[in-house]
């Protein structure tokens, strides 16, 4: 193997180790995007009918 | 006196730590069984944080189902100062959910630890609707 495609080899290795580590990395949740008024479910609507918050 | 769970230093931190009191102190019954005077039409009992508190303070423990978890998780995390919703889903068993979600943090009682949303979606849950941050606020399409 000749030092051109040794060099070349690493390079490879070294990529592949650091995608591999990236994967290993997760990204911080994102919140949910804002939506359209709609009516709360029931378990909530009774419960404020209790005087309870949700 | 009940001690309740302290900030993290980052968000990550907090609902950790939020999830994981509230998991060591929660004991599920379904609502049939404890509330079985008192549900909605559709057979449901969403606890007022009154009654979440009082369970905690006579027994050291909350005890209910889903929306019992998810309201003590949002409780704890106003108090906190950490915006958080209620969040209405199905799980991927089809089954109605209620969930406790921070910044993209869920909190919910199927899980062993607080779990970004992302990775539930794959899992199957779908998202319905959101509460306000704040009690009492305008519910919305998640």
């Amino acid at each position: 193997m000749t030092m051109p495609s040794i060099t070349a080899a690493r390079l490879v290795a070294l990529a592949l180790a650091l995608l591999a580590l990236t994967a290993c990395q997760s990204a911080p949740p994102q919140p949910f995007p804002d939506g359209a008024p709609t009516r709360p479910p029931q378990g909530c609507e009774s419960l404020r009918e209790r005087g309870g918050e949700c | 006196m009940l001690k309740l769970p302290e900030a993290g230093a980052d968000l990550e931190a907090t609902v950790h730590a939020v999830h994981g009191w509230a998991m060591a102190r929660f004991v599920y019954v379904p609502d049939l069984e404890r509330w079985h005077q008192d549900l909605a039409p559709n057979g449901d009992h969403w606890e007022t944080d009154a009654e979440l508190l009082a369970d905690l303070e006579r027994a050291g423990r909350v005890l209910g189902d889903c929306d019992a978890f998810a309201k003590l998780c949002w409780l704890l995390l106003r108090r906190l100062g950490v915006p958080s919703r209620l969040v209405a889903c199905q799980a991927e068993t089809g089954g109605w959910h209620l969930v406790c979600e921070a910044s993209g943090w869920i909190l919910d009682n199927r899980m062993p630890v607080a779990t970004p949303r992302e990775d539930l979606e794959r899992l199957g849950y779908r998202w319905h609707s959101k509460s306000d941050y704040e009690p009492g606020g305008q519910w919305t399409t998640a």
